[in-house]
């Protein structure tokens, strides 16, 4: 299901190597984001998917390989700069900014990240508010955030950076249906504004419901890469991921 | 998140008339001018600590080494024959050039590290500068007292030393740098994943506060006239720093001048009688502080005046 000729990759990952020690958490790896689409990131516990995103948004550099934003090499650039040429990401468990508010977490993203002029910083941060749903909390100090809001605050913070790709990391692991519904309803406006997604998720309904293709990790390697419901009835995700609940 | 206001000038130049008002009060006597001067220094100081330490939450013990290149810098170019006034941008030019070189590297660590690489600066700092004979050495420099500025002269630099500080201090807390430094002390690496450049954040308030303090230094030699090593490098300046802004409250634009102001009160009046054990007092004081109301006093003063503006205004 790559996309046609005429689409080109918005993140590229080519041979990707990281180890740490004797650990090698990535093993000599290609993914392809296209652009305009949701790629879903499955696979088991420990199959690199949170190594994969620290490496892609720069927190850790291959120790081979090559990754792609839009045609440009990253590998070895810092996370800021990642950030500005347009890749931002959530964190699988939250990192707010426990001593600001809402409206200042998010004004710290449109501040540092924003590239494009034209609109005012504070725009952009209310603009990202708005669409996260967080309206009501704006002025309220983020320590007193629960779980499923500070996740949107980690995804309005990163949208306020206005990126052309967002690593979206497990936002929906700990929320009930109704925050899940609503977690994935964002993440649809998000993408219908032109936004590509690698989305890392273990809930199923959630990932297999919006990604237009998943691509499968174990032991930090790919194993499949497929529409979902290629992948579900892939034997070797099946064996590696999905078969206990199958067998079940 | 409003930009630094006319508001913050006005209350600047208010607290500026305010200060001139009481300077005859103050002026009255050597010992009242000295204190004066003292207070004017330690404001300085702690609010300059406080925009590193506070804002970015990197604990410095080692300001003195800022601090005694802002005294050596006017002191040489006050006995070269320039006047003192002159000499202090020099000094804050010059501090912040020195802070520059080791922040860089240093600041490059966080929490503990950062702390204990700045201890390691400033000694080595102390021990150097005590044997540079061209600048006298271990025995330091004597200026010229009959160039000395006057009470009055001395009170008012002292005054607009201390408010522009406070001014900074303020603008700081409300520019883009300030939320930065705030998300880089919170979380340096989701402040990074938001594009936050921790690096140049840190290094760039780094430098105002070494300019700060550089000047602060230049302020003592001009009023003490007589500087040695010892003193303007030393491990008890740098200490004394962190102590009134944490007393005061950390991470505040006004935490710093209040802690300027009981540092001093303890050291002259309540402790003066026990010589040097006002250091461990304190450091008693800090602790009963930590236990009990770890932000400092800064939030209690403020919860007070928002109080009696409710129950007068």
């Amino acid at each position: 299901m790559s996309g046609p000729a005429a689409v080109s990759a918005l993140v590229e990952a080519r041979g990707v190597v990281k180890r740490f020690g004797g650990l090698t958490a990535v093993h000599r790896l290609d993914l392809t984001l296209w652009d305009g689409e949701i790629l879903g990131l499955i696979g088991p516990n420990g199959a690199g998917k949170t190594t994969l995103f620290n490496l892609l948004s720069g927190q850790f550099a291959p120790d081979s390989g090559e990754i792609l934003l839009e045609g440009r090499e990253i590998q070895r650039l810092p996370s800021h700069r990642i950030c500005r040429l347009g890749l931002a990401r959530t964190f699988q468990v939250p990192r707010p900014f426990l001593a600001l508010t809402v409206s200042e977490s998010v004004l710290v993203g449109a501040q540092f990240g924003g590239r494009v002029a034209g609109t005012s910083a504070s725009e952009t941060a209310d603009r990202c508010i708005a669409l996260t749903r967080l309206e009501p909390r704006r002025s309220a100090p983020v320590h007193s955030l629960n779980l499923a809001e500070r996740k949107r605050l980690d995804l309005a913070r990163a949208l306020a950076t206005r990126p052309r790709v967002l690593l979206v990391d497990e936002v929906a692991a700990g929320l009930n249906p109704t925050e899940v519904r609503e977690t994935v309803g964002i993440l649809r406006e998000v993408h219908a504004s032109g936004i590509g997604i690698i989305y890392v998720e273990h809930v199923m309904e959630a990932v297999m419901d919006i990604s237009d293709r998943v691509h499968v990790l174990d032991h930090g390697a790919t194993i499949a890469i497929g529409t979902p419901g290629e992948v579900t009835r892939d034997p070797a995700v099946i064996e590696a991921y999905l078969g206990r609940s199958a067998g079940s | 998140m409003s930009s630094f206001t006319r508001r913050h000038l006005l209350l600047g130049v208010g607290a500026l008339g305010g200060l001139a008002l009481i300077a005859p009060l103050l002026l009255a006597n050597p010992y009242s001018s000295r204190l004066a001067q003292l207070l004017f220094m330690n404001i300085l100081l702690a609010s300059a600590w406080n925009l590193v330490g506070g804002f970015a939450g990197q604990i410095s013990f080692g300001n003195a080494s800022l601090f005694g290149v802002g005294a050596y810098a006017t002191s040489m170019l006050w006995l070269a024959g320039f006047h003192p006034f002159l000499t202090m941008p020099v000094a804050a030019l010059l501090a912040a050039l020195y802070g520059v070189a080791w922040g860089w590297p240093c600041l490059r660590l966080r929490g503990p590290y950062f702390a204990i690489a700045t201890i390691g600066v400033a000694e080595a700092t102390r021990i150097v500068a005590n044997h540079i004979e061209a600048a006298g050495g271990a025995s330091g420099l004597t200026l010229p007292l009959e160039q000395d500025l006057g009470p009055v002269l001395l009170y008012a630099l002292g005054a607009v030393l201390a408010v522009a500080a406070v001014l900074v201090s303020a603008a700081v807390r409300r520019s883009r740098l300030g939320l930065g430094l705030i998300a880089l002390r919170e979380d340096a690496q989701a402040a990074a994943a938001s594009g936050v450049n921790v690096a140049r954040q840190q290094v760039t308030v780094f430098a105002v506060t070494a300019a700060l303090t550089g000047l602060a230094g230049g302020y003592y030699a001009v009023f003490t006239l007589y500087i040695v090593p010892e003193k303007v490098f030393g491990f008890d300046l740098s200490i004394s720093l962190v102590l009134m802004v944490l007393v005061g409250g950390i991470g505040t634009v006004m935490g710093p001048v209040l802690g300027a102001g009981i540092y001093l009160f303890l050291e002259q009046f309540v402790l003066a009688s026990l010589a040097d054990i006002h250091l461990a007092a304190f450091g008693a004081l800090l602790i009963f502080i930590i236990l009990l109301e770890p932000r400092g006093a800064a939030p209690r003063v403020a919860q007070f005046v928002r109080l009696i503006r409710r129950r007068f205004g």
